[in-house]
């Protein structure tokens, strides 16, 4: 029979977070990943953020950790079918810092992860999958693995990604709805690292990045995005589910027309793909967090929904360590308490406020709904902000028009209602502006 | 056409005999958008020769879960420990 005081549900950051929070305070922990090793099934862009945050709790983390390249870049990019608008920033100041993002392969960065939580005493066991929790008079007491391995512990952390089944038969998840999840399918497309550099304008091992919205998705709501690592391209396109399922649009045809895109094609000119892959995204926001504890058990990570969505930046695995660590710290709390009630396992709520994570959510809790699902922020804009850049250089009126007719134009061109964009200005600006 | 066989060639599976997605021929019959088709990024279901009904594989599943999240009437879960999709370490 095997005992524990704490059992973590997947390796990925926000459950390898938790454990090493756990093991350093002595807990006997154990971290349960169904894949042959940790990060063999886990995929995102993947830009990490707050790079502040990770030094905190990982020490030496921009030396140590599996970093590809350090962003000094960042682009935000209108794309039509034959033009690009891009809005750019770049700190040229680099001296072994970025303005706060790292790029990384998920397969090395979250076995560095869940390595770093072995180091510190957490016991780690690939290829289990947990097929079912324990419960005693509705008290968590472990559970079972593989259809066959009892491993007993008072608590449970279930940091299970996405499809979280361990919450859902906890009772804690809510019902899906495909307007909250966007589907991510991704291609690594190697290039020389020289090559790299030179069509990014970078330096030595600076990053860029990239986040485009417009024709990208079609008809569907969502946006590209352009990643480099070391060595090659993460080249991506996010699509709202709902949104696909009614345009019955394919991603990876999405994902190969962005690629052939006039403006990208030259990025990635000459390179092979030597990877493909999809996941899903939970970008519902606050709204649809599940509830986050109950007695004997935390939710954390993507299996929360703790998936940030802002338009210019999607954030999460910075929030799935966070939250694992404030998993991990309530764990600890409870066990030299001995009280794994759900009043005590509230302290992960009190946790996530403290650090900013909660009320991060819920400033940002209307962008889901007002910029993800807002057709014409998605379909129409783009196009028109695009136009006017078209409208001012190609000088087709004479005399040269002011600016203010040039706009006017080219919003009756791309039939933009007067009423409706200044509501949806009104709608973003509510969201993230104020 | 986008030869999605080519992109999971780039992928290393540990096949298991038995399939983690199961689908139910009878609600297949009475659904008319039959969304799985066209969004699964791994390809795995396709229109069988009646016309009405979905053929689904699972030998390329990328274990994303979105045919789980369109379709209410399929049962899908992660392949058996050790089985499955695996990222390398590229």
């Amino acid at each position: 029979m095997m005992n524990f005081d704490a059992i973590i549900v997947g390796a990925g950051p926000a459950g390898s977070s938790a454990a090493l929070n756990l093991a350093r305070a002595g807990k006997k922990t154990l971290l349960l990943e169904r894949g042959t090793y940790p990060g063999s099934k886990n995929l995102s862009g993947a830009a990490v953020y707050d790079l502040k945050m990770l030094e905190e709790i990982y020490p030496n983390f921009s030396k140590e950790a599996p970093i590809e390249r350090f962003l000094v870049k960042k682009d935000i990019a209108f794309i039509t079918e034959e033009e690009i608008m891009q809005i750019g920033y770049k700190k040229e100041s680099f001296a072994g810092a970025s303005f706060g993002g790292v790029t990384v392969l998920r397969s090395k960065f979250d076995a560095y992860l869940a390595e770093e939580a072995v180091k510190a005493g957490a016991t780690l066991i690939t290829e289990a999958l947990v097929t079912k929790v324990l419960k005693e008079n509705g008290i968590i007491k472990g559970v079972i693995i593989n259809n066959q391995d009892i491993v007993y512990a008072p608590i449970v952390i279930a940091s299970d990604g996405i499809n979280s089944f361990i919450a859902k038969a906890c009772g804690l998840q809510k019902d899906f709805t495909t307007d909250n999840f966007s589907l991510g399918v991704k291609e690594i497309i190697a290039l020389p690292e020289e090559v790299i550099n030179e069509r990014f304008h970078l330096n030595g091992n600076e990053g860029a990045t990239m986040e485009l919205v417009g024709s990208v998705t079609g008809k569907a709501y969502g946006g590209g995005f352009i990643h480099t690592n070391k060595d090659s391209i993460a080249i991506g396109v996010v699509a709202q589910v709902e949104s696909l399922e009614n345009t019955k649009l394919k991603p990876y045809e999405l994902l190969e027309n962005f690629k052939n895109h006039n403006a990208i094609a030259p990025l990635i000119k000459g390179g092979k793909t030597i990877e493909y892959g999809a996941h899903l995204i939970p970008e519902g926001g606050y709204n649809c967090f599940p509830k986050l504890s109950d007695a004997g058990i935390m939710v954390a990570g993507d299996a929360a929904g703790m998936v940030m969505v802002t338009g210019y930046l999607l954030l999460g695995v910075n929030y799935a360590i966070e939250s694992g660590r404030c998993a991990g710290e309530t764990a600890v709390e409870a066990i030299n308490n001995n009280d794994y009630s759900a009043e005590s396992m509230k302290t992960y709520e009190t946790k996530l406020k403290e650090c900013g994570l909660l009320d991060s959510f819920k400033n940002m809790r209307k962008t889901p709904h007002n910029l993800v699902n807002n057709k014409n922020l998605q379909n129409q804009y783009p196009y028109a902000i695009v136009d006017i850049m078209n409208q001012m250089y190609s000088m087709p009126e004479k005399p040269m028009p002011k600016l203010k007719k040039t706009i006017f134009t080219v919003g009756k061109k791309n039939q933009i209602k007067l009423k409706e964009l200044v509501k949806d200005i009104w709608k973003m600006g509510g969201s993230i502006g104020w | 056409m986008v030869n999605v066989a080519e992109k999971l060639y780039t992928l290393s599976y540990e096949i298991d005999a038995k399939s983690h997605i199961i689908i139910d021929e009878k609600a297949c019959l009475k659904c008319d958008k039959k969304p799985c088709l066209n969004i699964c990024p791994a390809e795995m279901f396709t229109l069988a020769s009646d016309g009405k009904t979905v053929v689904n594989s699972y030998e390329g599943c990328l274990e994303c879960g979105t045919c789980y999240l369109v379709c209410k009437t399929l049962s899908w879960s992660y392949p058996r420990a050790g089985y499955g999709v695996n990222f390398r370490k590229v």
